[in-house]
């Protein structure tokens, strides 16, 4: 799965993730994520998540429709 | 503006294209005048017709309107064909910096996960501007140049807290620099050439990715493993430098342990490399620093950004003296010093314990978090894998 698909998609709704590529030496597109609590407002975490979880969900549905194979 | 004699291109031509540029780059606004074609033919010494051609042409093309009485003036609505654009004058090195990141957001934030620095609601700001009005006030020198290595003051309070973490500098041994990200800029630029072989994590900190890029070296990957970077690939081969983050690495927050950081010596060693070690927030795991372990291979960078002020950009690296004199030389190169009266706020900041007491304060608000936040991935994510302390990292 797209990390950056994903933080895209967070970013859509209201939550700012650091996709994998930006940390990979080649730029590779991760399938991963950094996320840190120093800047978060604690009430806001649950909610974010959850809106994260959405993007993970709509980004998997995406891949899986347009590639039309099991992403990992 | 110089003609060729010796081109084939007439000189009509030149002189157009040499007005168009200047219209077209703004040098000559919009309702200038332009040299009657007297001047010109004059100044530059060639045939009146010449310039009267390139007038024409000038008026022809929509860059300039003659009227009686007020001459050749620029037109407001002057025609830009082909506008200077730097971007096709953007050198390689600088091309190879990727674009900041993360992607923006556009729905109104509802949650920040993407910033690693400290939360400015915890700063001891009262204590901050007190000491700092202290650390400046009624100091001219500190609006002077200043010694190459940076305030005395402040390398003799890093030098005492480096002891605390096991490494043992003199001043003379560290230099002040404008942030961490600016010592590791001097270690690339002092020691590295175009293609040549750097080591470093694999994922890694996007700046010194892109200090990396940007000097063109070659990117050595050390996959990261739970233990800390795995370093089979700098066997049997040279290599420069060797970058790591063995406490809290960003992004996968994992510390190495005492066997990965002898093995990263021992790597570094036989590959020939300097090692930077970048401490970019205090040592908390009790472990010994690879600085303290091998001070002749080792350069520590320090930084208070992540546990105090970001925005005053001070940073320091701590090196074997004959190193520390090599950076410093590029650093005056680079920008002379790091401003003074900064400097003197840090080293009073460090002198009270400001750092400290801002980490002690934001601690138990951290704590929280990093547990609201594990409990709401095992809910709403749980099928990711999730790593690291600080610095969280999914993959799946």
């Amino acid at each position: 799965m797209s990390g950056r698909r994903v933080a895209e998609a967070a970013a859509a709704r209201g939550v700012a993730v650091s996709a994998g590529a930006d940390f990979d030496p080649e730029g590779e597109d991760r399938g991963a994520l950094r996320l840190s609590v120093s800047r978060v407002e604690r009430e806001s975490i649950e909610r974010g998540v959850a809106l994260l979880a959405e993007a993970v969900r709509e980004t998997r549905a995406r891949a899986s429709v347009l590639e039309s194979a099991p992403v990992v | 503006m110089t003609l060729d004699r010796a081109s084939r291109e007439p000189l009509s031509e030149q002189l157009f294209a040499a007005f168009a540029a200047r219209i077209e780059t703004g040098l000559f606004p919009a309702g200038a005048r332009l040299p009657t074609t007297r001047e010109v033919a004059g100044a530059l010494a060639v045939n009146r017709g010449s310039v009267q051609a390139a007038y024409r042409r000038l008026r022809d093309e929509g860059f300039a309107s003659t009227r009686v009485g007020s001459g050749t003036v620029v037109r407001a609505d002057a025609r830009r064909p082909k506008r200077f654009d730097a971007s096709e004058l953007v050198s390689r090195r600088a091309s190879a910096i990727p674009a900041a990141a993360p992607p923006p957001v556009s729905a109104p934030m509802i949650a920040d996960f993407s910033r690693l620095t400290p939360d400015e609601r915890f700063f001891p700001l009262e204590r901050f501007t007190q000491t700092l009005t202290e650390a400046w006030s009624r100091r001219p020198e500190l609006w002077q140049y200043a010694p190459p290595l940076g305030l005395d003051e402040l390398r003799v309070e890093i030098s005492r807290r480096l002891a605390e973490s096991g490494v043992t500098r003199s001043p003379e041994e560290i230099l002040v620099t404008s942030g961490a990200q600016q010592g590791l800029d001097l270690v690339f630029r002092t020691f590295t050439d175009a293609r040549d072989p750097v080591a470093m994590e694999s994922p890694s900190y996007p700046g010194a990715l892109a200090l990396a890029r940007f000097a063109g070296v070659e990117i050595v990957p050390m996959p990261m493993t739970p233990d800390g970077p795995d370093v089979t690939g700098l066997r049997g081969r040279r290599v420069k430098v060797v970058y790591v983050m063995p406490e809290r690495q960003n992004p996968t927050g994992v510390t190495a342990t005492e066997e990965k950081r002898r093995e990263i010596l021992e790597a570094a060693i036989d590959a020939g490399a300097l090692v930077i070690e970048d401490g970019y927030e205090e040592p908390e795991s009790g472990l010994t620093p690879l600085a303290a372990r091998a001070p002749e291979q080792v350069v520590w960078l320090g930084t208070l950004s992540k546990d105090l002020v970001p925005g005053f950009r001070i940073g320091w690296l701590a090196a074997p003296r004959p190193v520390v004199e090599r950076l410093a030389l590029v650093k005056r190169t680079a920008d002379f010093q790091t401003p003074l009266p900064l400097q003197a706020a840090i080293a009073s900041f460090l002198r009270a314990g400001l750092d400290r007491e801002a980490r002690r304060a934001r601690a138990s608000e951290v704590e929280t978090r990093r547990k609201e936040m594990s409990g709401a991935r095992g809910r709403h994510l749980p099928d990711l894998s999730w790593r690291g302390g600080r610095a969280a990292r999914s993959s799946g």
